[in-house]
């Protein structure tokens, strides 16, 4: 997988009691889609990001915002 | 009226669902690369067989003048693919870009840059049409009737004509992107929503 994985966008999922293919269907894509994103293989569009931050009721900040300490080293 | 205020196109979408952008970005990836195997390949195939009839009129009596290396059918195919490829250029320059890369939207035209994708282009144009005649020639005759040094000069021609059109092409491209860009640039620029 090129990217980082997102945990905090699988542990906000489980969270809200959603399984990979309710969040899919629940933002309009695929279960792979979803799959990738945690995964850190799949880059998601703002829009993407926006519907899944709704349904999962939390801020764009809170899945995808990344400080310089949680940064990849080495893209930095 | 807009493709998507159609009525068949909204029932459409309601039965079929909304598009998962990652299989439309992987779609796109998918079919770049089959436009391009699909449309250059086509071009070298029908290239070859223009070649070896034209050089099998060589190797005759080259008596029948004029003479036609093409039916009007593959001219008709030769002229499709190359009339999608201007399309397709055609809608690049109308987003207001040439290329991908940081050469894409500058304001000085690129010289080095293109100068180096033409060179790159006739060099390869040069050497392809260049083998093609000589694997063509070794077809029908024996290899020391095969004219290398005339083969070799054909495809210098060739690539030189074809590194001039390809500059001269990327320039013109150039400065409609730019033209196209800069309209674009205005309505961005516009204070309506002021």
């Amino acid at each position: 997988m090129p990217g980082k994985k997102n945990l905090r966008m699988k542990a906000a999922r489980a969270a809200a009691g959603l399984s990979q293919a309710d969040l899919a269907e629940a933002v309009g894509v695929t279960r792979q889609t979803i799959g990738l994103i945690e995964a850190g293989g799949y880059n998601p569009t703002l829009n993407l990001c926006v519907a899944i931050c709704k349904v999962l009721r939390v801020t764009l900040n809170d899945l995808f915002w990344e400080d310089e300490t949680d940064a990849d080293p080495n893209t930095l | 009226m807009k493709y998507e205020d159609l009525k068949i196109v909204q029932k459409w979408r309601e039965y079929a669902g909304p598009k998962d952008e990652r299989l439309e970005a992987e779609s796109a990836k998918i079919y770049k690369i089959g436009f391009v195997l699909l449309s250059f390949g086509m071009l070298m195939i029908f290239f070859y067989q223009f070649i070896a009839r034209q050089v099998a009129w060589v190797h005759s009596d080259a008596s029948e003048m004029p003479h036609g290396f093409a039916t009007p059918f593959e001219v008709a195919m030769y002229l499709w693919l190359v009339l999608v490829m201007l399309i397709c250029a055609g809608l690049q320059t109308r987003k207001g870009y040439v290329d991908t890369n940081r050469f894409g939207q500058t304001e000085h035209l690129p010289v080095g840059y293109f100068l180096l994708l033409s060179g790159l282009s006739g060099a390869a144009f040069a050497l392809v049409i260049a083998a093609m005649r000589c694997i063509a020639e070794a077809q029908i005759v024996p290899l020391e009737s095969v004219f290398w040094l005339a083969n070799l000069a054909t495809g210098v021609f060739c690539g030189a004509t074809i590194f001039a059109a390809t500059f001269a092409g990327l320039c013109a491209t150039f400065f409609t992107a730019k033209r196209r860009r800069a309209k674009l640039e205005a309505e961005f620029d516009s204070t309506d929503d002021i």
